[in-house]
């Protein structure tokens, strides 16, 4: 008997309704604690946040931790749930199952928020009169800003992470199944919380919420305060599994000396995750309790301090963005490897690299606060520190620019975007330097210079990354092909609509145009409009993308995709396309480096039983 | 291999020659201060000595994807080149060593100039900033303007920047610095106007609020005008008339009109007098430590006032009166011009 498609929507559904039962758990006693003080049973912000503290504990039980999890802490047997399609809407322990819903979520979120930035560019077409009003600008920016920073924290290492990391590195799974399963069911209730503030007003203080603004504003604020709350504990935890992972787990003869290096990558920030995020959170905390509990901490008036927060804040965002790009390097020299024919170049000084930006990133936050007003014997610390990362940075261009030296370079999809983020991430790099420095920072912070900045370090060196993982890995996620033709003509639009997008915002930072503005000086209308059309360029690619994929998902013609068809040497290539469920019937062995192109007789790693009989392994 | 070092070696050659004539186009605006043209010259160095890193990373691209791409699937592999020996060694020598020049110029020697806040400048501004407007006080002449910021030229400025309530950042771009205006500190900015320069010729000169602020932050604009001394003596001796004149006396035969505000509101949304007689205005600000102010326009142009008809942005709670000039019949709007979008109304001559 075929399930019904409702059937698979029941852990959801009941995830709902316990999250209901905790909000009104929790509202309810609010309102008792307020009446028996003589005030008002309802007072939104407290009301609901209250109530979230007591929802998301029944979302998550409800949803299906009770069933595979809760119940076995009664000594009763947990349940399994089912195993076709509908896994993919259940709290389930399959690393690969999560690193699936890691990535359409994540991916739907990133079409989203894509979205609200073309609506943005859309308005900015028009300097004094715009599209919207500059109360619905502030919040359609603040929104899209943060789901981005969601995407490139999460879509990597939730998605590819999770899937690939065992795999790699020879294991079953992560170290710890049931809380990977919790790191992603943390999310949904994020995405709720961000766009259903939109409810409420929405915020708009941006992804940074400075106080005191984050503190005066409307409503929305408390609800992105409890998302990042939530979304910084899912980070914490996810990173915290990768650890143990790559620590225990690793397949024998798997040493660290031959780990490949997208798994060094996750490695690095994942232990930024786990040291970082709380900071963020108690950031979130501290405006929360600011909010409603009358605090004082940012409020300058009753003795707090609006710098306090900036500090907090960036010292987990500025490590957040190697959390981000570290990633998607990983990714990239993978991919460079594995289409060049030749091993990774100066691998241990790409470790090195990807451990000195580790080392690095807690010592460079305030390279963000230069203008802020903090005391002048703070600068040049961080002016010394943050320009030194460019030194572990320029190890990863060695190790991307020596591997395609000399290389076989097979120029397919994955790595004409592997191939661009060398380009892309070395102007983010350089022109990261101008903002390094002082002097010229004083000039340039605050302005399109700087937006210009970021989106180039992520997008150029991230986004481009993730779409060429998704390439690269699509064949082994799906067991299909995805078409070449229209992946590149994805590529080509990207990668001219993203150049052509953000290239020509240097120049307009440059001339006086300051970030998060709703209207701007007329002089610079004839650039913005330029950017505005280019940017639409960029967003038809993702057209192209979304067109290829589901296609490929779909189609009855779909070439279907052999075990290795890259003839790559790392292990998730070993296996059949998709990877059976445990991924390998017996422990794989290691015996030798990961990217040993054009050794005679090297072999990375074998898998006993699989050795025979899967199509593509010779 | 030598002949394609050598190959990439020309390629890195040319496409640096041309960065480097390229990088001598000024693409910068024109400085309008002193630390203005030390950053430009600042910003020139470190393009100046980024071209040839970007131009090798992109030569080693281009040769690599024109000479080493392979038609179809590749045959066999690379040659096994590791990269242990002297080339990561060099690699990271040379990036160490041009990290070490940046840090020490521009960044550390340059440093102390741009933030250490001037201790005997010619003149000193105080500057408050709050949503969503800006007040400069000049404590010599004892005088304040919310309309514009007036400056003389080649005399050294130090900015005293506070705020009343959230997060500002001081900007004006013709003289290319900034600095955060936080609730509770005062922070500064110490600058020399090297040249002359106004609003109406040219958008750099303008104090532009760029630290997300809110709703209006954007229109967070004072324009600025570089003066002569004797141009900005003179105007410093007018702005201390203007300031502190609470209480305009009616002119024979006008209309008596009265105003308030409270909660970011203006208590009426429309006003109504008579053309061709002068009306006075009492406006009281019943918001405690919020300025507002209430100014009126020429009907359909947002940013032309009414002659003389604009009182000034000063906190609650107090009282204040102007005198709006006879007008012909028409729609004026009326606004607070720290919060142009929330307190708006129509003067309605009939």
């Amino acid at each position: 008997m075929t399930p019904s498609i409702w059937s698979a929507f029941r852990p959801v559904a009941r995830g709902l309704a316990w999250a209901l039962v905790g909000f009104a758990i929790g509202a309810g006693l609010t309102a008792l604690a307020r009446v028996a003080t003589g005030s008002p049973p309802w007072s939104f912000e407290l009301s609901f946040t209250v109530g979230y503290i007591f929802a998301l504990p029944g979302w998550l039980l409800g949803v299906g931790l009770w069933e595979r999890w809760g119940r076995e802490w009664l000594g009763r047997p947990t349940e399994h749930g089912p195993t076709d399609w509908r896994r993919y809407l259940t709290f389930t322990i399959d690393h690969k199952v999560i690193g699936v819903q890691y990535l359409v979520t994540f991916l739907l979120l990133f079409l989203a928020a894509g979205a609200l930035g073309l609506l943005i560019r859309i308005h900015l077409i028009e300097p004094v009169q715009p599209l919207l009003d500059d109360g619905t600008y502030n919040v359609v920016m603040s929104l899209h800003g943060i789901i981005m920073i969601a995407v490139a924290v999460a879509t990597i290492v939730g998605g590819f992470g999770n899937y690939f990391v065992p795999i790699l590195i020879g294991a079953r799974d992560v170290a710890f199944p049931r809380v990977n399963a919790l790191t992603f069911w943390l999310v949904p209730p994020v995405a709720v919380l961000l766009l259903g503030s939109l409810a409420v007003g929405g915020w708009d203080s941006g992804w940074t919420a400075y106080p005191p603004l984050s503190v005066r504003n409307a409503s929305g604020q408390v609800l992105f305060n409890l998302a990042i709350i939530t979304f910084g504990l899912s980070s914490i935890l996810g990173g915290l599994n990768f650890l143990v992972t790559i620590h225990h787990l690793r397949a024998p003869g798997m040493t660290w000396g031959r780990l490949p290096i997208f798994v060094w990558a996750i490695y690095a920030a994942s232990w930024i995750a786990l040291l970082f995020t709380q900071f963020f959170a108690a950031a979130m905390v501290m405006v929360l309790l600011d909010r409603v509990a009358g605090t004082s901490f940012f409020d300058a008036a009753a003795g707090g301090a609006p710098l306090l927060y900036q500090h907090i804040f960036w010292f987990y965002s500025h490590p957040a963005v190697y959390i981000f790009v570290l990633p998607g390097f990983g990714i990239t020299l993978e991919v460079l490897t594995h289409f060049s024919r030749k091993p990774l170049f100066a691998y241990r000084w790409a470790v090195g690299g990807f451990l000195g930006i580790l080392g690095l990133s807690g010592i460079v936050w305030a390279h963000h606060m230069f203008v802020s007003g903090m005391p002048e014997q703070l600068l040049a610390p961080f002016l010394v520190s943050t320009e030194l990362i460019s030194i572990p940075t320029g190890l990863l261009f060695l190790s991307a620019l020596g591997t395609i030296w000399m290389g076989r370079l097979w120029l397919r999809t994955p790595m004409l975007f592997a191939l661009a983020v060398i380009f892309n991430f070395l102007i983010g790099g350089i022109t990261g330097i101008f903002l390094a420095d002082v002097p010229t920072d004083v000039s340039l912070h605050d302005t399109y210079f700087v937006v210009a900045h970021f989106h180039y370090t992520i997008i150029g060196g991230e986004i481009f990354a993730l779409f060429a993982a998704i390439y690269y890995w699509f064949p082994k996620i799906t067991g299909r092909m995805y078409d070449e033709r229209l992946g590149k003509l994805h590529f080509w639009l990207m990668f001219l609509g993203f150049n052509a997008t953000f290239l020509p915002m240097f120049w307009v930072g440059l001339n006086g145009m300051n970030r998060r503005i709703a209207v701007y000086p007329a002089e610079l209308q004839q650039m913005n409009a330029l950017i505005s059309a280019m940017s639409l360029v960029l967003g038809a690619s993702f057209l192209v993308f979304a067109y290829n994929l589901v296609r490929a998902m779909v189609s009855s013609k779909t070439p279907r995709a052999v075990a290795n068809p890259w003839g790559a040497r790392t292990l998730e290539w070993q296996v059949s396309s998709p990877p059976p469920l445990e991924n390998f019937p017996v422990t794989p062995v290691v015996d030798g480096h990961p990217y040993d192109y054009g050794v005679p007789g090297a072999v990375h790693a074998t898998v006993p039983a699989l050795r025979q009989g899967v199509e593509g392994v010779p | 291999m030598k002949r394609h070092l050598i190959g990439v070696g020309v390629l890195w050659l040319i496409l640096t020659a041309i960065g480097e004539a390229l990088a001598q186009v000024d693409i910068l605006p024109a400085p309008g201060s002193d630390k203005a043209a030390d950053i430009a010259a600042a910003f020139r160095f470190l393009v100046v000595l980024a071209v040839p890193v970007f131009t090798f990373v992109v030569a080693t691209l281009i040769y690599s994807v024109v000479r080493f791409r392979v038609a179809g699937s590749p045959a066999g592999d690379g040659p096994p080149i590791r990269g242990r020996g002297r080339v990561p060694r060099a690699w990271f020598g040379i990036t160490a060593g041009l990290t070490l020049v940046i840090m020490i110029y521009p960044g550390l020697t340059e440093l102390p100039k741009f933030m250490r806040p001037a201790t005997d400048p010619d003149l000193v501004v105080e500057i408050s900033a709050f949503q969503w407007a800006w007040k400069a006080h000049y404590p010599a002449g004892d005088a304040e303007s919310d309309t514009e910021l007036v400056l003389p030229v080649d005399r050294s400025v130090r900015f005293d920047v506070t705020s009343l309530d959230v997060i500002h950042a001081f900007w004006v771009p013709a003289f290319a610095m900034r600095v955060d205006a936080v609730p509770g500190l005062t922070t500064s900015v110490s600058l020399r106007p090297t040249t002359l320069g106004a609003y109406a010729a040219d958008p750099a000169y303008r104090l532009q609020c760029s630290q997300l602020c809110g709703i209006a932050h954007s229109r967070m604009m004072m324009p600025v005008r570089v003066v002569p001394q004797a141009e900005f003596v003179a105007w410093l001796a007018q702005q201390r008339n203007l300031s502190g004149g609470g209480g305009a006396s009616l002119p024979p035969g006008g209309e008596e009109l009265s105003i308030s505000a409270k909660d970011i509101r203006f208590s009426l949304d429309r006003l109504e007098t008579r053309a061709g007689v002068p009306t006075r205005i009492t406006f009281r600000n019943d918001d405690a430590g919020i300025p507002h102010n209430i100014a009126v326009y020429q009907p359909g142009a947002a940013d032309q006032l009414v002659d003389g008809a604009r009182s000034l942005l000063e906190e609650g709670p107090i009282v204040q009166s102007l005198v709006v000039p006879a007008l012909p019949a028409g729609r004026y709007p009326f606004r607070c011009d720290a919060h142009p979008l929330d307190m708006v109304g129509v003067l309605d001559v009939k």
